[in-house]
């Protein structure tokens, strides 16, 4: 376990897939025998096991991400994990240990459920790998790694045609995105010759424009499709609707912020050099993301698309602060991208599981028809209303301090389009008001809260209290203390600004 | 130089028109099963980018080997959407985009 390299490979990777392994065929063993119930209870056991005893690990040694020392084996730059990678890691683990205890309750009516828990830590083992990959290759086989479970797992519910249909669309238009993305690598292994990304690096600022604008605009476009830019978006609403709850939280609060980061790691490293025109090309896609995300949700009238428009918008703030942050090379915004990635992962997740829990009660994802759930279910109804607060960006909940930041970055940029941007950016989320509002309102309002109740249990179950009021609690913390989320941000705000040198 | 490098025109050329048309295949075709395969050739683009990028870089084992990789994960993912296809007839007996659009884009 000395060098990062190792660390991660044998200390996180390994045990994450193992896990998964030993998740299946344990848990398929014992639903032979006791029945799927129990499969899926020593499925879940065992993932949790997995996620919780890797995230301790990373917990324990910090430090082995930002040691440099000489390899001792020669890895040949596959894996060369930083503070950035830890940042994701850490924002990683605790979003799949809670959903992962979500699941236990909320995944309790379906077959099969050793097989999803499988695919969950899956997904977890391609998330930690894009975060920690050091070259082009290892880069793409961890993305695919992840975007084929989260394929699986979209349409787990394989009974009902939606899933179905939207997989399908997830899967053509996603694969699509990935492939385009490889091509662009494929373009720099070509003219390089080196396939780790500090070496193409090194190599690139010799060569011709045309080759280095095409893998560009190869891998934006690629990459952009997994991180929802807005007129390559058209696949997530539906994708993210359509699954299970529980990983709807999962894409949309860290998955599609993955598919970013891939992006923004091979912009940080291959094109460095044009870091500016970058920021400008993000900066255009982030005003276009976040307005039209917040105008089509505010159309919806199911809830569970309502949100999925609203992760539109918000990856429109997470790549504004980039985007700002590479122009102007302003720490805030890049601060502000990182701390939203953080903030909204915890306030989306909640919005996905208190819904999803509202929805499973009351059999309907239809707005009109949700009136008064929230009278019946006062705990999940009030932690929907504080993720919507935190997601509008009210102070005193999270979303407000990581949006402050992007507002105050493009003001403190000192120019027109800086000053346009910020009020772009606050007048947007003035909009997004006018859907959550009516949403809390419709929830609280007075309705059929006699029949919902009739339908639902008295009290949730355990397995959904704690998930639920753990991410409730962070949202509303990281309201007031900020400086605590912040923690893990700074190293790789620091690490980034290595590369800008601003 | 090797023989590989004297032909890079034509192989540029030969990525560029095979990429081309598998992402033809995927937006203008409407049958689910043309879709995947305009995906397929899209990934032998990418293939034959890596294998001559090897040949390039007189390293044909490395550009090989990573020409492996991918079309395994293209192979994952073909079956994935194959898996789709299959409920997808199952849920509307058709493979026709046109048929099978309930859900609004």
């Amino acid at each position: 376990m000395q060098t990062p390299e190792l660390f991660w490979a044998m200390g996180l990777l390994l045990p994450l897939f193992m896990g998964a392994v030993l998740a299946y065929v344990v848990g398929k063993i014992i639903s032979r025998t006791r029945g799927d119930r129990a499969g899926g209870l020593a499925a879940a056991a065992i993932t949790l096991a997995a996620a919780a005893g890797v995230y301790i690990l990373t917990l324990v040694y910090p430090h082995i991400s930002t040691g440099g020392a000489a390899a001792a084996v020669d890895w040949l730059g596959v894996l060369e994990p930083d503070a950035l990678s830890l940042f994701m890691v850490k924002v990683i683990f605790p979003l799949i240990i809670l959903v992962a205890i979500y699941s236990i309750d909320y995944m309790k009516e379906d077959l099969g459920t050793d097989k999803y828990y499988a695919l969950l830590l899956i997904m977890t083992g391609g998330m930690v790998g894009v975060a920690g990959a050091g070259d082009i290759v290892s880069l793409y086989v961890f993305f695919e790694i992840l975007s084929i479970s989260s394929y699986c797992l979209v349409s787990f519910r394989k009974q009902s045609w939606e899933p179905i249909e939207a997989g399908f669309k997830y899967v053509i238009t996603n694969a699509l995105g990935s492939t385009l993305a490889i091509l662009g690598l494929g373009l720099l292994y070509l003219f390089s010759g080196k396939l780790s990304m500090a070496e193409i690096a090194a190599q690139v600022s010799g060569w011709p424009d045309l080759p280095v604008m095409a893998a560009l605009v190869l891998v934006i476009t690629g990459f952009g499709v997994k991180a929802a830019m807005v007129p390559l978006h058209f696949w997530l609403p539906d994708a993210h609707s359509a699954a299970p709850s529980g990983i709807s939280a999962l894409l949309s609060g860290i998955v599609i912020q993955v598919g970013f980061f891939a992006m923004l790691r091979l912009v940080l490293t291959v094109f460095a050099v044009q870091l500016q025109m970058v920021g400008l090309i993000l900066i255009v896609f982030a005003a276009i993301t976040m307005t039209y995300g917040n105008y089509i949700a505010l159309a919806q009238s199911d809830i569970k698309r309502m949100l999925a428009y609203s992760s539109v918008a918000q990856m429109g703030y997470i790549i504004l602060g980039f985007g700002v942050g590479f122009y102007y090379q302003s720490v805030n915004g890049i601060t502000g991208g990182l701390f939203h990635i953080e903030t909204h992962a915890f306030m989306k997740a909640l919005a996905f599981l208190s819904a999803g829990y509202i929805i499973e009660r009351a059999g309907t994802r239809r707005m009109a028809e949700l009136k008064g759930a929230g009278r019946a279910m006062p705990l999940a109804g009030a932690a929907f209303a504080v993720a919507a607060l935190g997601l509008a960006g009210i102070p005193a909940f999270s979303g407000f301090m990581s949006k402050l930041m992007i507002y105050k970055s493009g003001f403190q940029a000192g120019t027109a389009l800086g000053v346009v941007l910020s009020s772009v950016a606050i007048a947007n989320s003035i909009i997004s008001l006018g859907y959550y509002l009516p949403a809390i309102h419709t929830l609280f309002s007075p309705g059929d809260a006699a029949a919902l109740k009739q339908k639902g249990a008295a009290s949730p179950a355990a397995a959904v209290i704690l998930p639920v009021a753990a991410m409730a609690l962070i949202t509303l913390v990281l309201g007031w203390y900020p400086e605590l989320g912040l923690g893990p941000v700074n190293p790789a705000v620091a690490e980034i600004f290595k590369v800008i040198g601003g | 130089m090797s023989d590989a490098a004297a032909n890079w025109i034509w192989v540029s050329a030969a990525i560029a028109v095979i990429a081309g048309l598998g992402i033809y295949g995927i937006v203008a075709r409407r049958n689910l099963f043309r879709m995947l395969m305009g995906f397929t050739m899209l990934t032998k683009a990418v293939t034959l980018a890596f294998v001559y990028g090897g040949a390039y870089w007189m390293n044909p084992g490395l550009g090989q080997s990573l020409a492996i990789i991918i079309i395994v994960i293209e192979a994952a993912v073909t079956a994935v959407g194959m898996s789709m296809i299959v409920n997808i007839y199952r849920h509307y007996g058709a493979v026709d985009t046109s048929q099978i659009k309930r859900l609004r884009g």
